[in-house]
């Protein structure tokens, strides 16, 4: 028979826009984030790329001032997880100085990473070991392990694998015949990708070795680079972003700026969310006071 | 006591060999002494090749763990997939890097197997962390206090000013902030994390070469 | 594209989309996919670092220094991590790894990550480093305050907490941009990388099949 106790029992069952609002299935979440990602890779908005940021500037502005034949340093110490935001970062980096003419020399503290210099040297210079200029001046060291001990035992000596990645002897190869110390002080740029750390290469080859560093890096630990800028470092691309805005700088835009308009509606998504869940909490919180009273 | 149940070979020769690396490495970079120099780079090199052996463990856990659970009947499908798919890549790659000298790099299989299964699976677990992101942002980032609603506006700020759309909607105005924030709000907090971070390091540094610090030795009834 | 090729990107789409449908439910697929991962990423690493240090032990042993070999026997001794009665041996190889890696990243790190730091942070030129000083030192109170801070002290100590709460926010928004460019990377790779494209909807389908079968479970 229904009577009061049925509407009470009614009334409480009955959930709030708030409350459901807060307490909305993951699954809903989930499915918005695909469809907003999704849609501008099939249907590009063109969004304007807007202001290039100071820290990509000035890692532009340092590898183009490096004259022709500068060693340029690429530690791309990074695993697939981070490649999909430093891999057009390392490729606009390489096209740059292909551009400028500079020497390359690759190395990885990663394994997964071997593949990623492989790719960029396909990509960049249309052939890796089988390039002409291999070992005249481009060279890919390689995997070495140990990431600290290990590059301040290469850092010291150049020739302290023996050879490449590859397997071909290094002291027989031209990249080194002219270096006056065959050590990293030999380099004269360097910069660092992946989503290890920034600071590594400040200080396992910056301050021991006097070389200007930068990064193509992630941008999860793009925060802990800001310490480092100006004073210790010209500049580093944040994450895909910093990736477009080099790509746009150098001319080419390419991989990194297409995935722009995705990142933006994807970022917008996660901000309006988070606004819903906080108004939905202060409202109920508000309510909640009332009630009290 | 024989001599191999001694302290000596378990507790104070690793302890001490470990105090001498120590203070030989930091002694490297500070003093400019061919000896010193010499010992220290032999001694760094000879770091990078043990430390790669290490891997050893990681392999054989790995292993006795899955085995244990196939044994047990519990996630059978699973576990023989790991181990199959662990075993069968080391194999090939061992057999192709001593038996034919073709490395890793550059043999088809492996490149291949990193392809197919590596690179698509370690993109795709961190990847899906954009949508539990998503999730816990819409759930758990509540304003609740002055501090967390400090990190929730510098959270959204940056979140704008990275992607095109910010600028598009708000102007330049929210670029400049952003970088405002970065450049001097999260630098100062990053400092005193490094800081911070070298302080304990330090500290930690001079339990290990005092004998303190014994954790890193491991099972201490050995 | 070769038959191979066209394998393995079908392989590496079957993998992606296995491991997206977490975000469905756990499943043997996502479980399957996720235990072929490990198996493979360790054996992956293993096997570069085997030629790593092969690499590096080559030039020595072609030289005659045969105390090289040493270095191989310290790193054989990895594996009496597993003994009960020789178990001290692990510690070698250990201690050497250890303190190496720590005597060189501390002595350049007090440099870089404290002393030139420090010196960077005092040098005050205009109102921007001007406040990265105060929230530096106020940080540095916050975490290093062993006493309850009061009056005027409690104001510093909140002024650092500003600051720490700052930075962990930019942590924050700047990983969030990370991690959606990673599944912006895949879905880029699941569209436009052919054949990968004709797994989607195999995919779609057998999702389906999962809400429709879990939808039937769920009916009294």
């Amino acid at each position: 028979m229904k009577g009061g106790g049925w509407a009470v029992q009614q009334s409480e069952n009955k959930k709030t826009l708030l409350q459901k609002l807060q307490e909305i299935d993951p699954k809903w979440i989930y499915l918005i984030q695909l469809i907003v990602i999704s849609y501008p890779l099939l249907y590009p908005l063109g969004l304007p790329l807007g202001t290039i940021s100071s820290e990509t500037r000035g890692l532009y502005g340092a590898i183009d001032a490096l004259p022709e034949g500068s060693i340029v340093f690429h530690a791309v110490c990074m695993g697939p997880a981070a490649a999909a935001e430093c891999q057009p970062s390392l490729e606009a980096i390489l096209k740059h100085d292909l551009e400028k003419g500079h020497k390359l020399i690759f190395y990885t503290d990663q394994a997964p990473g071997i593949p990623y210099i492989e790719q960029a040297m396909q990509n960049v210079l249309g052939a890796s070991k089988d390039h002409p200029d291999y070992g005249k001046l481009y060279v890919n060291i390689g995997y070495i392990p140990q990431t600290y001990t290990g590059f301040s035992a290469f850092a010291a000596d150049l020739f302290f694998t023996g050879s490449d990645v590859y397997g071909n002897d290094l002291r027989s190869m031209e990249f080194f015949k002219d270096l006056p110390t065959k050590t990293a002080s030999d380099f004269d740029f360097g910069i660092t990708y992946g989503s290890g750390n920034f600071q590594w290469i400040i200080t396992y080859l910056s301050d021991p070795w006097g070389v200007t560093c930068g990064g193509g890096i992630a941008a999860g630990i793009a925060a802990e680079a800001y310490p480092f800028y100006p004073q210790k470092t010209p500049g580093f691309l944040v994450g895909l972003r910093g990736g477009a805005e080099y790509e746009v700088l150098i001319g080419k835009p390419g991989y990194a700026a297409a995935g722009m308009d995705a990142q933006s509606l994807a970022h917008l998504s996660i901000i309006i969310m988070v606004l819903i869940g906080n108004v939905a909490f202060l409202l109920s919180k508000m309510q909640g006071g009332m009630q009290k009273t | 006591m024989s001599i191999i149940n001694s302290e000596l070979l378990r507790r104070y020769l690793p302890w001490g060999i470990a105090a001498f690396l120590i203070i030989l490495t930091m002694a490297d970079t500070v003093v400019i002494e061919p000896t010193i120099n010499s010992l220290a780079s032999s001694a760094l090199q000879s770091s990078t090749v043990v430390g790669a052996f290490v891997v050893i463990i990681s392999v054989l856990l790995i292993s006795r763990i899955h085995v244990r659970r196939v044994s047990r009947k519990r996630t059978v499908i699973e576990s023989s997939v790991l181990l199959i798919s662990m075993w069968g890549t080391l194999v090939w790659g061992f057999f192709r890097l001593f038996g034919a000298g073709v490395g890793p790099t550059s043999d088809t299989t492996i490149l291949n197997i990193f392809d197919m299964i590596v690179s698509p699976g370690d993109s795709t677990v961190f990847a899906i962390l954009a949508f539990f992101i998503a999730s816990a942002a819409y759930r758990a980032f509540r304003a609740r206090n002055l501090d967390s609603a400090i990190l929730l506006v510098v959270a959204i700020l940056c979140m704008l000013a990275k992607a095109p759309i910010g600028e598009t909607i708000f102007g330049l105005g929210i670029v400049k902030l952003t970088d405002f924030v970065l450049n001097v709000a999260n630098t100062a907090g990053r400092r005193v994390f490094l800081m911070a971070m070298i302080l304990a390091t330090i500290a930690l540094t001079i339990r290990i070469i005092l004998g303190y610090e014994r954790g890193w030795m491991g099972r201490a009834t050995e | 594209m070769s038959a191979l090729e066209s394998l393995v990107v079908l392989g590496a789409a079957g993998m992606t989309l296995a491991l997206l449908s977490y975000l469905w439910r756990e499943n043997l697929f996502f479980r399957i996919a996720e235990h072929a991962y490990m198996g493979t990423a360790i054996a992956y690493g293993a096997l570069l670092s085997a030629d790593a240090a092969l690499r590096i032990l080559q030039p020595h042993l072609q030289k005659g220094e045969y105390i090289w070999l040493l270095t191989v026997v310290l790193g054989i001794l990895y594996l009496f991590f597993f003994a009960k009665q020789y178990f001290f041996l692990y510690r070698y190889p250990t201690a050497i790894v250890m303190a190496t890696g720590i005597g060189v990243s501390l002595a350049r790190g007090v440099k870089t990550n404290l002393l030139d730091q420090a010196r960077i942070t005092t040098l005050v030129t205009d109102v921007s480093s001007a406040l990265i000083a105060v929230g530096v030192i106020c940080g540095i109170f916050y975490f290093y305050a062993t006493m309850e801070p009061k009056g005027p002290l409690k104001a510093v100590s909140s002024v650092g907490r500003w600051f720490l709460m700052a930075a962990f926010g930019a942590q924050i928004g700047l990983h969030v941009m990370a991690r959606t460019s990673l599944i912006i990377g895949r879905i880029r790779f699941l569209f436009f990388e052919p054949p990968a494209n004709y797994m989607i909807p195999v995919a779609i389908i057998m999702l389906l099949i999962g809400i429709f079968m879990d939808y039937r479970k769920k009916q009294p």
